[in-house]
């Protein structure tokens, strides 16, 4: 973990010194009268010296794990990829709607993340759309976006 | 007799029609996300939290009660069944559990756990009865100054109980405070950490947040690792325990709902600790502690007894102060909110029906669990054959809907991604996210009260100091953070991140 460690540190503390700077911009106010920075300003200073504790562990912790054996296992392509799909549906949902949008979103996630036979993935698809368009639009009355084509 | 009477009023809310159906909704939905592992009850609330918004506010929280004492019974079918605990509080229940369905013992572990957990819930759902209303009154002498000293102390005492590294627990919570702070200033109108982004003038959403970190962040974790389920080929058997297995089982299912309920009402306490300590506890006291690990039916009907026990005594804090001891009932703080409701001293007073319609909910749903799960028992076993490559897309579906319906908002499935990938990398590198999301939840009431105190004490910190309860709170909170500086403390925080 140390590698880790001393990256997470290092970002908590350049978070904690944004938090400084930017409660310091907001106004401290006074004591009897704290400003809308006052706790931020605090916190970031807070954060700024366990930051800086973090480092300190991670420097102290000698013959710990690195970099490497805390993420071994780590499937980024499938991780990135997911994320993507994802917001790509989010981008898409405006425009095509949700009812499209999400049966492309299904297929494409049924069929390619860990891949399943075409009809598995085209009747899961329709299926989980539809049941879920039923359920929250028409049961529940949840507004989801009707795009362009006007369903939804 | 004014017991009997709030009681009795309490069931003739809880008992109509719609509150019944919601209530069975919400005990069945919560057993359902209980048995499937990768969504647990924070993201079942969240997820149906915008479906409560058409109806009333005593059926919304009674069915989101529900959903989070339900999930602690489904939890355990998964552990005894499968060996894979379908939320965390059910970790410790996979130990003997399932060795007992190894020995063809499943019925009666997967009975044990439902009687441990009906008796646990129903003594928790008595002792919320007798002690929020003493609580409540107390709490009407709480001003600024203790409400921020009880806030300090909840998220220190939840630090202190989390696993690892101390100072990665207390940088979470200052990260959450400061996300908690995001949007337009309460006191004077000012647009903080907006960077000209009209979406986060109202602040950023909890359920984005909770989704993400919690929701979202678990699948991406699961999608690296194949999960393979094998649900244990045996016969279930009788589910009725034998007599001599509620002779073993008597004491650890009295001691488990006591340390359950007390754990409960502490912040930063609940389910999943307790369930932990209880197997410790019950271990330490056996008297063949070796049994344990090899089917010992105490081993399932303490830790079961105990996190059930756990879910009632966390409405304590909630409903009497109006400050969540944890993240289940952070959210319900936020459902309590959204339905126009402050919990706090004055509810029981206030709104005496909704008080008591909850009350009484949790009985019948306490009921209507153990009447339906034992039979439904099957029912779950078939959910557990369906192969997470099938399950996941679908929960990513319903986080998608449940983030969206929220705000409408295409904004917060965006903020939910990331906060998927926070919280996937918090994960992996040992950051907690439960601090953070408590400490963004009560962000902006510590701050709100933290500069009235200041405001009416004409800037004396020793206000804090001076009162009584907020000196106590604040001095317990002081011991616990410098803990690791104090050898005895930091063996005992050592030793409960063992039994963790």
């Amino acid at each position: 973990m140390k590698a880790n460690d001393f990256l997470s540190g290092a970002v908590l503390a350049a978070l904690g010194l944004f938090f400084v700077a930017t409660g310091k911009d907001l106004g401290l106010g006074r004591l009897n009268d704290p400003g809308s920075g006052f706790l931020i300003f605090w916190v970031g200073w807070a954060l700024t010296a366990l930051a800086t504790g973090i480092l300190g562990q991670a420097w102290r912790a000698a013959g710990d794990l690195g970099l490497a054996a805390a993420w071994q296992g780590a499937d980024w392509r499938k991780l990135g990829y997911v994320v993507v799909v994802l917001a790509l549906h989010a981008y898409a949902m405006p425009v095509l709607g949700f009812v499209l949008a999400t049966a492309v979103l299904m297929v494409v996630l049924f069929k390619t993340v860990e891949p399943q036979p075409w009809p598995t993935a085209l009747i899961g698809a329709v299926a989980s759309t539809g049941l879920a368009w039923l359920l929250f639009v028409k049961a529940l009355g949840t507004q989801l976006p009707v795009g362009a084509l006007g369903i939804g | 007799m004014d017991l009997l009477s709030d009681l009795a009023l309490g069931f003739s809310v809880a008992l109509q029609p719609i509150n019944l159906l919601y209530c069975f909704l919400g005990v069945f939905i919560g057993t359902l996300i209980g048995v499937l592992p990768g969504i647990g009850p924070v993201a079942a609330m969240s997820l149906l939290l915008p479906v409560t918004f058409s109806i009333t506010p005593e059926a919304a929280i009674i069915m989101l009660a529900g959903i989070y004492y339900g999930s602690m019974y489904g939890g355990s079918t998964t552990a005894i069944l499968v060996n894979i605990p379908g939320e965390a509080a059910s970790v410790v229940t996979c130990l003997d559990g399932y060795q007992m369905a190894r020995q063809g013992r499943a019925g009666p572990a997967l009975g044990i756990s439902a009687f441990g957990s009906f008796i646990a819930g129903t003594l928790a759902i008595v002792g919320l009865m007798f002690l929020a209303p003493s609580l409540a009154r107390f709490a009407v002498k709480f001003g600024p100054a203790e409400y921020f000293s009880l806030m300090v102390l909840g998220l220190s005492i939840l630090v202190y109980l989390s696993h690892g590294s101390l100072l990665k627990a207390l940088a979470m919570a200052a990260v959450g405070l400061v996300l908690g702070l995001i949007g337009i200033d309460q006191i004077n109108a000012m647009p903080r950490l907006t960077f000209g982004q009209l979406e986060l003038v109202d602040g950023l959403g909890l359920v984005p947040l909770v989704m993400g970190l919690f929701g979202v962040a678990e699948i991406l974790v699961n999608l690296e690792r194949r999960v393979v389920r094998e649900v244990f080929d045996t016969k279930l058997g009788s589910l009725l325990p034998t007599r001599q297995d509620w002779r073993e089982s008597a004491a650890p299912i009295a001691r488990g709902s006591v340390l359950g309920f007390l754990l409960g009402i502490l912040p930063g306490g609940g389910a999943v600790l307790s369930s932990f300590i209880s197997y410790a506890m019950e271990k330490r006291l056996a008297r063949a502690p070796e049994s344990f690990g090899k089917g010992a039916i105490a081993g399932v009907a303490g830790p079961e007894s105990a996190n059930n026990a756990a879910a009632g005594g966390g409405f304590i804090p909630l409903m009497t102060l109006g400050i969540p001891p944890n993240v289940v009932m952070a959210l319900l703080l936020g459902a309590f909110i959204v339905h126009g409701l402050q919990p706090g001293p004055l509810l029981i007073v206030q709104k005496p029906d909704l008080f008591w319609g909850i009350v009484a909910s949790m009985y019948i749903g306490n009921v209507m669990l153990l009447v339906l799960n034992l039979p439904l028992i099957g029912i779950w076993v078939q959910v557990l054959r369906v192969p997470y490559a099938i399950l996941f897309p679908l929960i990513l579906l319903f986080c998608i809907i449940g983030v969206y319906s929220v705000s409408n908002a295409i904004f917060d499935i965006y903020l939910m991604l990331g906060f998927g990938v926070l919280g996937y990398v918090m994960k992996k590198i040992g950051y907690e996210p439960a601090p953070l999301v408590l400490a963004f939840v009560l962000g902006p009431l510590l701050e709100n009260n933290l500069r009235k105190a200041l405001i009416l004490s004409q800037g004396e910190f020793a206000t804090f100091v001076t009162r009584p309860i907020s000196a106590v709170c604040l001095a317990i909170a002081f011991v616990l953070l410098i803990s690791p500086l104090l050898p005895r403390l930091r063996q005992r925080r050592e030793e409960l991140a063992k039994e963790e």
